[in-house]
């Protein structure tokens, strides 16, 4: 345990430039723009709205753009709704704030774990962590673990952090006024359960797309070059050959169920419930089997590994 | 385990890739307290002997290291065997106080604070990243890791190559002064024999893949002698079949191998080569064999 806690440590410190430089600044970026919607005027509140509201709202925008205070008349707005509708309108703006980090979080996922058992073997460091009694399940056990379970605990607290600031910043503009921050905001908002609703799609997620970050620390652990084009170029080689041989696209879609986040889910049910209700599928265990598979590959691979 | 009592035991190891043999059949012994010269030009099988040790390459043949076979479970055999390859397999992003903490972390032999006081004989900082440091200090700090952690076997491959001749010389001297306790074995491979020769318990010559010498190094005398044959003598020393000869002063210097120092006490002055005439001798032997 003790050995995984420094292999994870020394995952940041290779890559602390996408874990954590990465994450700050776009959670710093958009905290700014969140500061500046507390003082700004209407005429710049259009750039600002966009971050906070669903396009579902376009006429709440309008409305905005000839009223005062930004936070102010959102709360105003709310106040004024039913605990329905503030309760949607909360959760599509905590859900556009919480897009930049988790959209990015994907892309960084993806290639560190691409280059997680790659690069060391690039720049011939892999002979100075094979000489350590470190075993090779052990190694890539920990960029799973980093990748799947760490990484996206630190973006999900910058989206955190920039939701909570969001609530608070609208509850300061509560004060003065007899308006309830807690009925119209922070109740419907229900950070807590939304939080732990989060970090359920993401351990989600990560089991769902186990096949998909098995097969990158597989390509990663096998490839003498270009690990991208061949990470990407064998799935796209056997949806093509499936559409052009069989009359199918069974595997293609199996394997882009397994790689887009939540694409498969009915859009119009709520996601997480909608998630949770495939964890005991077969489509699930046929996830699993694969990916514990390739993991297993990789390993095996790790063990053959040289310099390159 | 029949030979528990060596701590490496090569028998009848081969390695292709392709049908290029790197290896074919290489055996011999480290005993404790040894230390190994693996001797060869460029391409000889250096490299791959040692990885295969390492347990970093496949090969066919037999293998043990401290008892295990290093192709499984290499991470058992690297808690009693440290390893250097030449400059540069430390990580450029690495910072030296986190290497530390690393080494700290997964190595239950590590001494931290041996490594801290080596390291402050030297001008690297714990701040700095290994990006920032010239390679003879790369191989400082490599060496200060290395040498922190108690081992039954210490593994350097080519590890002073392209270090200016300061570095190397005391590189060298630390490897013997603050490390070599005649309990730990060290394999060190080179096609700088001069460099080692000093330090050496034997010596391994490697060639094209193949064992081409194997002998220990107060035994050299009894195996080999080189002889300085005046021109009168030299039919007498030619049918003695020497391994090499060379012009030499205008007589000829001949290396012998098995020849009782006896018989060839008569043809000239007698010593023992030094190892760099005798990796000339057997090198140009093995080309015009093949």
């Amino acid at each position: 345990m003790k050995q995984l806690m420094v292999l994870v440590r020394r995952e940041f410190w290779e890559n602390r430039s996408i874990f954590v430089v990465l994450p700050a600044v776009i959670t710093g970026f958009f905290l700014l723009i969140l500061l500046l919607g507390a003082v700004a005027s209407p005429g710049d509140a259009m750039t600002v709205t966009i971050d906070v509201q669903s396009d579902e709202e376009v006429e709440f925008l309008d409305d905005l753009l000839v009223s005062g205070h930004l936070y102010h008349y959102a709360l105003m707005q709310l106040d004024a709704r039913t605990m329905v509708e503030r309760t949607m309108y909360i959760n599509a703006a905590m859900q556009s704030l919480s897009a930049p980090l988790l959209f990015s979080l994907w892309f960084v996922i993806f290639f560190y774990l691409l280059g997680s058992l790659y690069d060391d073997r690039k720049d011939r460091s892999v002979l100075f962590w094979k000489s350590l009694p470190v075993s090779d399940a052990m190694t890539v056990v920990s960029k799973l673990l980093t990748g799947l379970i760490v990484v996206p605990l630190v973006y999900l607290a910058g989206v955190m952090l920039l939701q909570l600031s969001a609530l608070i910043f609208v509850s300061i503009s509560a004060s003065g006024t007899d308006i309830s921050a807690v009925d119209t905001i922070w109740r419907p908002a229900a950070l807590f359960s939304t939080w732990t609703r989060y970090i359920g799609l993401l351990l989600f997620y990560g089991l769902w797309a186990l096949p998909f970050f098995g097969w990158l620390l597989v390509v990663s652990a096998y490839a003498k070059s270009a690990p991208l084009a061949w990470a990407a170029g064998i799935p796209i080689a056997i949806r093509v050959v499936e559409a052009i041989f069989t009359d199918q696209t069974r595997v293609g879609d199996w394997m882009q169920d397994h790689i887009i986040p939540i694409s498969f889910l009915d859009q119009h049910r709520p996601i997480a419930e909608n998630a949770f209700s495939y964890l005991f599928s077969l489509q699930m265990l046929s996830a699993l089997v694969v990916g514990g598979a390739f993991i297993y590959l990789a390993i095996w691979l790790r063990g053959k590994a040289d310099e390159i | 385990m029949s030979d528990a009592t060596n701590i490496v035991e090569v028998r009848d190891v081969s390695k292709h890739y392709g049908d290029f043999a790197a290896l074919s059949d290489v055996r011999f012994t480290i005993e404790p307290g040894s230390i190994v010269g693996l001797i060869g030009p460029n391409g000889a099988g250096k490299t791959t002997t040692l990885k295969a040790i390492l347990g970093l390459t496949d090969f066919d043949g037999e293998m043990t290291v401290l008892g295990r076979d290093p192709r499984k479970g290499r991470h058992k055999v690297m808690e009693r065997v440290c390893f250097i390859a030449d400059v540069g397999v430390l990580p450029r992003w690495l910072r030296v106080s986190d290497a530390l903490d690393y080494i700290e972390g997964v190595h239950p032999k590590f001494n931290r604070a041996k490594a801290e006081a080596m390291l402050a004989d030297t001008k690297i900082s714990s701040r700095h990243k290994v990006k920032q440091l010239s390679k003879g200090m790369v191989t400082q700090l490599h060496l200060a890791l290395v040498m922190a952690i108690e081992v039954d076997l210490l593994v350097l491959d080519e590890p002073t190559l392209g270090l200016d001749i300061l570095y190397r010389k005391s590189f060298y001297e630390n490897l013997l002064n603050d490390y070599f306790d005649h309990e730990t074995s060290i394999v060190i491979s080179t096609h700088q024999v001069e460099e080692i020769e000093s330090l050496l318990t034997h010596l391994l010559f490697i060639n094209q893949g193949r064992i081409v010498l194997d002998c220990a190094m107060d035994e050299l005398d009894q195996v080999y002698s080189e002889v300085l044959v005046s021109p009168e003598q030299l039919s007498s020393a030619t049918a003695l079949n020497p391994i090499h000869s060379r012009d030499m002063l205008g007589q000829k210097a001949m290396i012998f191998e098995n020849v009782p120092r006896g018989e060839l006490a008569e043809l000239g002055e007698l010593h023992t080569p030094s190892v760099a005439d005798l990796f000339v001798a057997k090198m140009q032997r093995q080309r015009e064999a093949s």
